[in-house]
C-alpha cells in the first residue's frame, strides 16, 4: 500500500525536483545559455519518467519559474505581449514534449506490462505440457503393466502363426522368456490333439476376424499342461491384409477341476438319489415331471422313462389332482422354500396299477435362472399306517374289554389302566396311573403279589389265578387274574400286563350250577337208594320165606324207577327248553280240542283221587306247539289233583284276555300289537279248591325244585321240575305263566297265548 | 347183648322202609323209625335208641342241625349217630366227625354193607340172618 502511494506520488516529486533543479542550473548558468532548454529538458525527463501528468505539473511549475524569476524584463503582475508570447511558445513546447514523452513512457510500460504476462502464459503452458507429458507417461506404463501382468494371458501371432508378442503373464505360466518365444510358432508349444484344433482354425480365423472359446493344451517349458481358453481377434491394415492376432487365453485348469469335482458331486448326488427309498419327484413349472429316482419307480411302480415330461397329476389320485394341482402352483408362487405337505389331512399317491396308498410328503422349491424347480420328497406310509390301525384296533380291544387290562411296572407302579379297570376298581385311570398296585390288594394278599412279581421278572406268566381285590370304595371283588411280562423292543422285560375279570358273577352262576347239580345228585341217589336198597335185600334172599314183604321191595323197587324215569326225563326236557335245543314248532290249534285232550288224559287220575274235573271249552284258534301245551295242562292238572282233597272240583277254562286284565310290563312277551288289540290272546285258567300257596312262593314255585314243601315230591310223586318245564314252553309261545293263591282256598294257574292273527282281526 | 335199638330218621319213606328191612330183617336189629327232624328229635329223647341212622337233606330241620341239638342234649349226647349222606366226600366226612357222627355211609348202598358198616362203626356183632349160600 505504502509502496503503491510512493510509486503515484514519486513522479510528481521527481517533477518538483527537477523543475527546481532546471531553475537553479538556469539560475547559474544564465550567461552562457538559453533559459528555457533546461525546463524543457526537465519536463522531458519527467514526462519520460512519471508520464504525462507529472510532465504537465513540471511544464506548469517551469513555467511559473520563468515567468518569475528568469524574465527580469517582464513587469510582475503584467503581462506584455511579448513575454506572454514567450510564454506561451514555452508552454506549447513545454505541453507537447510532455505529452510526447507522457505517452512514450504509456506505451513503454504497457509494453512491459504485455511481456510480463506473455511470460506467465508462457510459464503456465510449460506446466501443463509437463503434467500433459507425465500423464501420458504414466498411462502408457499402466497399460504396459497391465498388458504385461493381467491375470491372462496375451500374445499375438502373425501370418505364419508365430509369436510376434507374448504378455509376462503367459510367459510366468510357460516358463519361457521372451527371447525363446519370440518368433516361433504357437503350435509348436500345443500337445497333438491341439495342434489339430489350431490348424482347423488358424486359417479361418484369419478370414473371419474373431475366434471364441478355444480351449488349448499348451506343453509349458517344464513339460506341464496348461489348459486354456483362447479368444482372439484380427488386426488388418488399411488394404484388408491380416497382420496380427490379439489373443486373450485364461487358465482353465482350475475351473475344468471344478467341474471335474462339480460332476463328481452331481454323480454322487444322483446315486444318493437313487438310494433313497423315498420318492424323490422334480416338476417345472408347467408341474411334468423333470427328476423320478428310483425310490419313485419302486413307491410308484412307473419307470423314469415313463413319467418323464408326463404331467405330474399322473401319480395323484383323480378325485384329488385338482387340489394337489393347486396346491403346488400356490406353493411355487410362495415365499417359502419348503414345506410339510398334509398338515390338513393325509396325500394320497396313485400307483401304476391304479391303486392309491397314503403317504408323507415335503415340498421344497429351486430357483434355476428364471425357472423354479419343485420338489417333492414323498414317503409310502401304508405299513405304518396299518400299524398305526392295527394298535388302534388293539387299543380299541383294550378300551372296550370286559375285562380290566392294566399294565404296571417290574416295581409294581400302574402305568395304564382301561374303562373296564375304572368300573370294576372304582379308580379313574388318573387315579390309578403312577400308583402302586398295591392299592388293590387286601394286606394278607401282598405276599402273593412279589412273588408274582419275581416270576415275571423270569419271563412266567401266571394263569386265571383267582383272588380277591380291594375296591377304591373299600369293598372286595372276586377275580380271575392273567398276569404275563411285557417285554421292550429288545425283549427286555420292563413290566408285567394284568387281565382282571370280575368273577363275581361267575361265582355266583357256579354255586347255582353246583346247588343243581348237588339237588339233582339228591333227586336222582334216593330212588336208586330204594331200588338198590330193595333189590339187594331180596337178592339176598331175606324176604325169599316171606312172599308178600318180596313183593312190597319189589312194588317199592318198580315205584322208584318211575319216579327216576320222570326225573330224568324232566330234566333232559328242561336242559333242551333252556338250550334251545328243543324248538317248539307252532301251528294254528283249537283251544278246545287241546283242552279236551288234556282233560281226558287226567280224568282217570282225578277220578282216583275222587276229585270232579269241569272243563269249560271255548274254540280259538291259537299258535302253539300242541304236544306242548297239553303237556303243560296236564302236568297244572296234575298239579291240581295232587294238592286237592277228595270230593273237589278242578276247572279247567279258557278266555279271551280283557286288554284291562293284561299285565303292564313287557315281560311277558306281548307285542305292541297285542297291547293295541285287546283280543290278541287266550288265557288258559286251571283252579282247584287245595290248599293254596304262600304269597311268598307265588314266584319260586316256577324255579326247579322249588316245591312249596319239599316232602311233596315223595308224596306226590313230583320231580320238582314239572312248573319249570311249564314256565318254559310257555315262554316259547310268548305267552306268561303265573298263578294266584289263596291259602285254605286253592290256587289258579293262568297261562297265555297268541290267538290266530286271522281271527283276531 | 339183648337186641340193639337203632333210631332210623329219613323223610323219604320209601328209604325208610328199606332201610328198616335191612337191619331188622337183615340183622336182626329192633328199628324205630322217624320222618323228619324234629319226629327224629323227639323219639331220640322219648325212646333212647343205642344207635340212630340219620339222613342229611330232611326239609325242616335236617340232619346236621339235628346232630347238633343231640350232641348238646346230655340225654342224646352219647348216642352214637351214623349219617347217611348223598355227598360223601372226603372233606365231608371230616366235619361229620367234627360234629360228633361217629360215621357216614353215602346213598345208595347195599343192604349188607349198610349193615356191616354200621355194625362194624358201632363195634357190634352181627348175626346176619336169613344167608343165602
Amino acid at each position: 500500500m505504502g509502496d503503491t502511494i510512493y510509486r503515484q506520488v514519486m513522479p510528481y516529486g521527481v517533477a518538483a525536483a527537477s523543475t527546481a533543479i532546471a531553475l537553479l542550473l538556469s539560475l547559474w548558468l544564465e550567461p552562457f545559455s538559453s533559459e528555457v532548454a533546461l525546463f524543457y529538458l526537465a519536463i522531458a525527463l519527467t514526462a519520460s519518467y512519471g508520464g504525462i501528468y507529472p510532465g504537465f505539473l513540471t511544464l506548469v511549475l517551469s513555467s511559473l519559474a520563468l515567468y518569475y524569476v528568469l524574465i527580469p524584463s517582464v513587469p510582475r503582475f503584467a503581462v506584455d505581449a511579448n513575454s506572454g508570447m514567450e510564454l506561451a511558445v514555452f508552454a506549447l513546447v513545454g505541453g507537447l514534449i510532455a505529452l510526447l514523452n507522457g505517452n512514450l513512457q504509456a506505451s513503454k510500460y504497457r509494453a512491459e506490462q504485455l511481456e510480463l504476462q506473455l511470460q506467465e502464459m508462457n510459464q503456465s503452458l510449460e506446466k501443463q505440457v509437463q503434467s500433459r507429458t507425465d500423464d501420458l507417461k504414466y498411462g502408457a506404463d499402466e497399460i504396459q503393466d497391465l498388458y504385461e501382468n493381467a491375470p491372462c494371458g496375451y500374445h499375438s501371432l502373425d501370418n505364419e502363426g508365430r509369436i510376434v508378442r507374448i504378455n509376462d503373464t503367459e510367459l510366468r505360466w510357460l516358463g519361457y522368456e521372451r527371447s525363446e518365444l519370440l518368433g516361433r510358432p504357437f503350435a509348436q508349444l500345443l500337445t497333438p490333439q491341439s495342434v489339430q484344433r489350431f490348424q482347423e482354425c488358424f486359417p479361418r480365423f484369419k478370414k473371419t476376424g474373431f475366434v471364441n472359446d478355444l480351449e488349448f493344451e499348451i506343453i509349458c517349458k517344464d513339460e506341464s499342461l496348461l489348459l486354456v481358453n483362447l479368444n482372439s481377434t484380427a488386426i488388418y491394415d488399411e488394404s484388408g491384409q491380416y497382420v496380427m492376432s490379439r489373443s486373450t487365453l485364461f487358465d482353465i485348469r482350475d475351473r475344468k477341476r471344478a467341474e471335474a469335482a462339480l460332476t463328481a458331486s452331481q454323480a454322487r448326488f444322483a446315486g444318493i438319489l437313487d438310494i433313497a427309498n423315498d420318492a424323490i419327484i422334480s416338476i417345472d413349472a408347467q408341474q411334468n415331471i423333470t427328476l423320478f429316482n428310483k425310490g419313485a419307480e419302486k413307491v410308484f411302480g412307473y419307470s423314469a422313462t415313463e413319467v418323464m415330461g408326463q404331467p405330474l397329476t399322473l401319480l395323484l389320485p383323480k378325485r384329488s389332482s385338482n387340489v394337489h394341482q393347486r396346491y403346488v402352483s400356490e406353493f411355487a408362487q410362495s415365499t417359502e422354500i419348503a414345506r410339510q405337505m398334509g398338515e390338513r389331512g393325509e396325500i394320497s399317491g396313485r400307483r401304476k396299477d391304479g391303486s392309491e396308498f397314503p403317504a408323507e410328503a415335503s415340498i421344497s422349491r429351486l430357483e434355476l435362472g428364471d425357472e423354479r424347480v419343485v420338489t417333492a420328497i414323498l414317503r409310502d406310509i401304508s405299513d405304518r399306517k396299518q400299524a398305526e390301525a392295527a394298535q388302534a384296533r388293539l387299543a380299541a380291544i383294550v378300551a372296550s374289554s370286559q375285562d380290566a387290562i392294566i399294565s404296571k411296572t417290574l416295581e409294581g407302579v400302574i402305568v395304564s389302566w382301561n374303562a373296564s379297570a375304572e368300573n370294576l376298581f372304582g379308580y379313574s385311570a388318573a387315579e390309578a396311573i403312577g400308583q402302586p398296585i398295591a392299592i388293590l390288594i387286601p394286606p394278607d394278599q401282598l405276599h402273593v403279589e412279589t412273588r408274582f412279581l419275581s416270576l415275571i421278572r423270569q419271563g412266567e406268566s401266571i394263569q386265571q389265578y383267582e383272588t380277591v381285590r380291594r375296591r377304591k370304595d373299600g369293598t372286595f371283588v372276586d377275580i380271575s387274574l392273567t398276569l404275563s411280562p411285557v417285554r421292550d423292543a429288545k425283549g427286555t422285560i420292563v413290566g408285567a400286563s394284568k387281565i382282571a375279570r370280575d368273577i363275581t358273577e361267575q361265582r355266583t352262576l357256579d354255586r347255582m350250577k353246583n346247588e343243581f347239580i348237588s339237588i339233582v345228585s339228591h333227586e336222582l341217589r334216593t330212588p336208586l337208594t330204594a331200588i338198590r336198597g330193595s333189590l339187594g335185600l331180596i337178592l339176598r334172599g331175606v324176604y325169599d320165606k316171606k312172599p308178600e314183604k318180596k313183593h312190597r321191595m319189589i312194588e317199592i323197587a318198580a315205584q322208584e324207577s318211575n319216579r327216576l324215569v320222570r326225573l330224568v326225563n324232566d330234566i333232559l326236557d328242561l336242559q333242551r327248553l333252556e338250550s334251545g335245543q328243543m324248538k317248539l314248532a307252532l301251528e294254528a290249534c283249537d283251544t278246545a280240542a287241546l283242552m279236551q285232550q288234556s282233560a281226558d288224559a287226567m280224568r282217570a287220575y282225578a277220578e282216583e283221587h275222587q276229585l270232579q274235573l269241569i272243563v269249560i271249552p271255548l274254540s280259538v284258534s291259537v299258535w302253539a306247539a300242541p304236544d306242548a301245551i297239553i303237556q303243560t295242562l296236564t302236568n297244572l292238572l296234575s298239579n291240581a289233583i295232587k294238592f286237592s282233597q277228595p270230593g273237589g272240583k278242578i276247572w279247567l277254562s279258557v278266555d279271551l284276555e280283557d286288554r284291562a286284565e293284561q299285565p303292564v310290563d313287557n315281560a311277558s312277551g306281548l307285542t305292541k300289537k297285542a297291547a293295541d288289540c285287546p283280543l290278541t290272546r287266550v288265557r288258559f285258567a286251571i283252579t282247584d279248591q287245595g290248599r293254596g300257596i304262600p304269597s311268598d312262593k307265588l314266584e319260586t314255585v316256577f324255579e326247579r325244585f322249588q316245591q312249596v314243601d319239599a316232602s311233596d315230591s315223595r308224596d306226590k310223586g313230583g320231580t320238582g321240575l314239572g312248573l319249570a318245564i311249564c314256565q318254559k314252553i310257555i315262554e316259547q309261545h310268548n305267552g306268561r305263566i303265573w298263578v294266584e293263591s289263596a291259602l285254605g282256598e286253592g290256587s289258579t294257574f293262568y297261562f297265555t297265548l297268541p290267538i290266530v292273527e286271522e281271527q283276531a282281526g | 347183648m339183648s337186641t340193639p335199638k337203632i333210631l332210623i330218621i329219613d323223610d323219604e319213606a320209601l328209604i325208610q322202609e328199606v332201610v328198616q328191612g335191612c337191619f331188622e330183617d337183615l340183622a336182626g336189629w329192633s328199628v324205630i323209625t322217624a320222618n323228619s327232624g324234629q319226629d327224629g328229635l323227639d323219639q331220640a329223647l322219648a325212646k333212647k335208641p343205642d344207635a340212630i341212622a340219620l339222613d342229611i337233606i330232611m326239609p325242616g330241620m335236617d340232619g346236621i342241625t339235628l346232630l347238633q341239638h343231640l350232641k348238646a342234649n346230655p340225654v342224646t349226647q352219647d348216642i352214637p349217630v351214623i349219617l347217611l349222606t348223598i355227598a360223601t366226600g372226603f372233606t365231608d366226612r371230616i366235619s361229620y366227625a367234627e360234629l360228633g357222627a361217629i360215621g357216614a355211609i353215602s346213598k345208595p348202598f347195599d343192604p349188607i354193607n349198610l349193615v356191616e358198616q354200621v355194625a362194624d362203626f358201632l363195634g357190634w356183632t352181627l348175626d346176619l340172618k336169613e344167608k343165602c349160600p
